[in-house]
């Protein structure tokens, strides 16, 4: 029985606050079971492809809406700044005081992936002839050094510019999950961008002024989301540094 | 082009036409943002005009590094013809928040508005749609509700999606449109009036507010999705990391002690800081300075420390006290956010009440006014009550007091002083140091910040004072940091001298270093309060020394980390002195402007009261050392010493022949 066209059915997430009502962290729920898998109309069975060694991870109180991110995003990835195209946005109330960074997951059951008709996004595995298009792009636009060992097999899933084409399914499958699309559309090159991982150093991470986004790394991290779009798991290595890290410091 | 998007728009509103030019005529040789004021100005505006007349051109410049990922680009000038200043000179008032960014993202590098409309209007940017649209709706408003019902109208009519050329993936949010509007004062023509971006970002100084109302041009939205391309992105990256870590050494949350609630000028901050929400940022800031602060069943919004000071306790006397004794058990609390945000609805120059306000004690104490022959509630003062009775006067000019206020404290004073006697001027005096503004706070000093030590403003000062065309303060901060720093003197103005406050020796060299810095930040539009990285002592450096990371061992800032991110964001090589040169052209324009408009170096002064009291030392300024300081500042810059006008062999060396020309010099 296809199931493509109902809404998933999906663990609601309940929430905890830090200390002083700070920051908003997901509860350790995964989506082990959910029916989320077969939402997605995809010819193909979809495996899950590896799971991420990395992620970016944000913390929404302290975030101070300077959009540095999505400007260093662009910047590193395009050669040239254009919010609207960061692989990370901030969703801003300007006059509620609401600032939300909203990084890709690099899910675990990726929906832009399994939405793909043509298998344009791919895992960054690092092997040989496989998602060499990274380290192509990053090569060319940085021009001189060759990229760093870790710019290989974070098993981020990236956009294959050379098999894009344009046609945003992607878009929309990741916007029946999360809120705002983690995929970007690039119109004037006609393919879609995303959240590459920088190849292993996240460049939003490196200019957050206020260290409201973070990186986590792990071997296997798997990373789900709920019915409205929030990241409900994060690793707890991650979860408790941070709160050491947050205690005392906030005001 | 790199960096600049190539285009201006120019918007005549009494014609309502809409047109682009292209960037050539104004960049690289006068960068953009007040250079490109600047030029406008001297090209335009006729010499006769004053600052509420059609002919006025009133210019939005964003300069070339805003829109990048340059540290601190979201700061953007605005310039005209000044209606706070006593002459009405062409000035400039910087403005930070999104919306310079934004403009550039729409694919425009600056907007000049020409003309005036003749029923109130506002601007409509979505890339390349302009639109000039009725805004009869939106008159009387105040100014954040303005922003809101902007974005509530264009919602419904999807604009965004009309627009913009293909789907953008959930950013037809119309809570994306950015906007600067004014408020009441703003539309009644006050030469105090402010506009307002966002929740709190304003372009306070200069009265340009009021320049908006008087082209009846309510408010500019614009929402923008293209890119500002940089021209050598790795390096930029870099650059921008490298700056990045002369100011902040972790990526920590924190309130500066510049920024929040308390700030450096006083008051206990905890009240305020309890409503405190969340830290605000300027596009591109690498700090977060400001406070986002929400009280129940009051306007939220950000401020910064400026503003929680304009109705919290304005000082005293200039040398002597920082705060006023006679509020000294004042809380910022409540009613001071009620009082700020008021100020904010309105549009009226929050830094210019503080002024207002103690004066206007002082002649309540003096004897000089009261509540009857004011009709304003003087002994109030601080109250809810008097926050709205008070403001809500200069905003829609009620009464003989509201109107006159509305004309800024200068005029107020002239006009008082017939009335009342010299007193009333001398207490002016007392506060207002030059150009119808008002002395800065960095140079009262208290235990907390850093003052210039006599109590009045430092010898560096005072040439910025006196040449400038508005309080120099803001975009020349830095220069009180190299006072007891000859090192640093040496390093950024090549005197070691200038690192003494009490004497003249060496000013005059470091304050044409510190107004080409002024005019270079600007113009490449940076924030003033954290560029140019001069020192290196990032925030946070002792726990990241703790850590075991890297900390860069230079002793100073770097000086040419501007120009370094120009060349990397334009593409074009330069050096710190081929930028200084360029600002130096700059500068002398606006000279060229003011010349023609009538100013002579009797002009450049500052408050007669300074030269007659006694200031934290029992010294009043030296005249005739002050006299000689001028001849050496004129003689450094290549100026007539007898008329203060630019030289032609200054202006031929600056590539502005035909400026000299047309002085006829």
């Amino acid at each position: 029985m296809s199931k493509h066209n109902e809404t998933p059915n999906l663990p609601k997430t309940s929430r905890r606050k830090f200390i002083a009502g700070a920051a908003i962290v997901g509860s350790l729920a995964t989506l082990e079971g959910a029916s989320a898998i077969n939402y997605f109309n995809h010819k193909n069975e979809p495996n899950p492809p590896p799971k991420t060694k990395g992620v970016v991870i944000m913390d929404q109180v302290v975030c101070g809406g300077c959009r540095s991110c999505q400007a260093a995003c662009t910047v590193f990835n395009d050669g040239h700044c254009q919010p609207d195209l960061g692989r990370i946005q901030v969703i801003k109330d300007y006059f509620e005081g609401d600032f939300l960074p909203q990084p890709c997951s690099h899910c675990t059951w990726p929906a832009c992936m399994y939405s793909c008709p043509t298998g344009a996004l791919q895992t960054d595995s690092g092997e040989e002839g496989g998602i060499s298009e990274l380290e192509v792009r990053l090569t060319s636009l940085l021009s001189g050094k060759p990229t760093p060992s870790t710019s290989k097999g974070t098993n981020a899933r990236i956009v294959n510019e050379r098999e894009c084409i344009g046609c945003q399914q992607c878009v929309e499958g990741c916007a029946k999950i999360f809120n705002l699309s983690r995929v970007r559309f690039n119109s004037k090159k006609n393919v879609a961008v995303k959240c590459t991982l920088c190849g292993g150093s996240p460049q939003c991470v490196r200019f957050c002024p206020v260290g409201a986004i973070l990186f986590a790394r792990g071997d296997s991290l798997t990373i789900g989301y709920d019915g409205g779009g929030n990241i409900i798991w994060r690793p707890p290595e991650a979860e408790a540094k941070r709160e050491d890290e947050l205690r005392g410091i906030l005001w | 082009m790199y960096s600049w998007i190539g285009k201006i728009l120019r918007v005549d509103l009494s014609s309502e036409k809409v047109s682009t030019e292209p960037i050539e005529k104004y960049a690289p040789k006068f960068i953009g943002g007040r250079g490109l004021i600047a030029k406008v100005i001297w090209d335009e505006v006729p010499d006769q005009t004053k600052a509420f007349d059609p002919e006025n051109r009133l210019v939005f410049a964003p300069g070339p590094l805003t829109g990048t990922n340059s540290p601190f680009n979201g700061r953007w000038t605005v310039g005209a013809l000044s209606p706070q200043h006593p002459n009405e000179y062409p000035s400039h008032s910087g403005i930070g928040g999104h919306w310079g960014a934004e403009l550039k993202f729409a694919g425009y590098d600056a907007i000049i508005f020409q003309g005036a409309a003749k029923n109130p209007v506002y601007v409509l940017i979505v890339d390349d749609h302009v639109e000039i649209r009725n805004a009869d709706n939106l008159w009387g408003l105040d100014a954040i509700k303005t922003q809101l019902r902007i974005q509530d109208e264009l919602g419904k009519e999807n604009i965004l999606s009309k627009h913009t050329e293909k789907p953008q993936a959930g950013l037809y949010d119309t809570k994306l449109i950015r906007t600067v509007a004014i408020g009441q004062a703003g539309e009644n023509k006050s030469r105090v009036a402010c506009l307002l971006h966002d929740s709190g970002d304003a372009a306070g100084q200069c009265g340009y507010g009021g320049v908006m109302g008087s082209k009846n041009l309510k408010a500019v939205a614009v929402r923008g999705t293209g890119a500002v391309p940089v021209a050598k992105p790795k390096e930029m990256v870099e650059t921008v990391f490298k700056a990045r870590k002369l100011v902040r050494a972790q990526a920590k949350p924190v309130v500066p002690a510049y920024g929040g609630p308390g700030g450096i000028y006083g008051g206990n901050p905890q009240i305020l800081t309890g409503y405190m929400k969340r830290l605000d940022a300027c596009f591109g800031c690498q700090v977060a300075c400001r406070a986002f602060i929400t009280i129940p069943g009051q306007t939220k919004g950000q401020a910064q420390c400026v503003q929680l000071q304009s109705y919290f306790n304005w000082e005293g006397i200039g040398p002597v006290a920082p705060l006023h004794p006679d509020f000294a058990d004042r809380l910022q609390d409540e009613t001071t956010w009620y009082g700020v945000k008021l100020l904010d609805e309105y549009t009226i120059n929050s830094f210019e009440i503080t002024g207002m306000l103690s004066w206007l004690w002082a002649c309540y104490k003096a004897g000089i006014l009261n509540e009857e022959n004011t009709g304003i509630p003087i002994s109030d003062m601080g109250s809810k009550a008097f926050a709205d009775k008070f403001f809500g006067m200069i905003a829609r000019r009620e009464g003989e007091f509201g109107d006159m206020f509305a004309d800024g404290m200068y005029r107020t004073a002239q006009k008082l002083r017939q009335k009342y006697g010299d007193k009333v001027w001398e207490l002016y005096e007392e506060r207002y140091t030059a150009h119808g503004q008002r002395q800065h706070w960095f140079y009262i000093g208290n235990p907390k910040g850093p003052g210039d030590p006599t109590g009045y403003m430092n010898p560096i000062g005072q040439l910025l004072w006196a040449t400038d065309t508005r309080d120099p303060y803001s975009n020349t901060s830095r220069n009180r940091e190299t006072y007891g720093d000859p090192a640093l003197c040496e390093y950024l103005y090549g005197t070691r001298d200038a690192a003494n406050p009490f004497t003249y020796t060496g000013k005059p060299q470091a304050a044409i270093v510190c107004q080409h810095r002024a005019v270079l930040i600007d113009s490449i539009t940076a924030c003033d309060w954290f560029v140019p990285f001069q020192t290196n002592n990032p925030v946070f450096k002792e726990q990241a020394i703790e850590d075991g990371q890297e900390i860069s061992d230079q002793e100073f800032g770097d000086r040419d980390l501007e120009a370094e991110l120009y060349t990397n964001a334009t593409g074009i090589p330069t050096t710190t002195d081929n930028l200084n040169l360029d600002c130096e052209r700059i500068f002398n324009l606006e000279r060229a402007a003011q010349v023609r408009m009538g100013r002579t170096r009797k002009d450049d002064t500052f408050s007669e009261w300074s030269f007659t009291h006694e200031d934290r030392r029992g010294k009043p300024v030296d005249r005739v050392a002050w006299n000689k300081a001028l001849d050496e500042y004129y003689q450094l810059r290549g100026w007539d010493t007898q008329t203060g006008n630019p030289t032609r062999e200054t202006l031929e060396r600056l590539d502005l022949k035909d400026v000299a020309d047309a002085l006829g010099v």
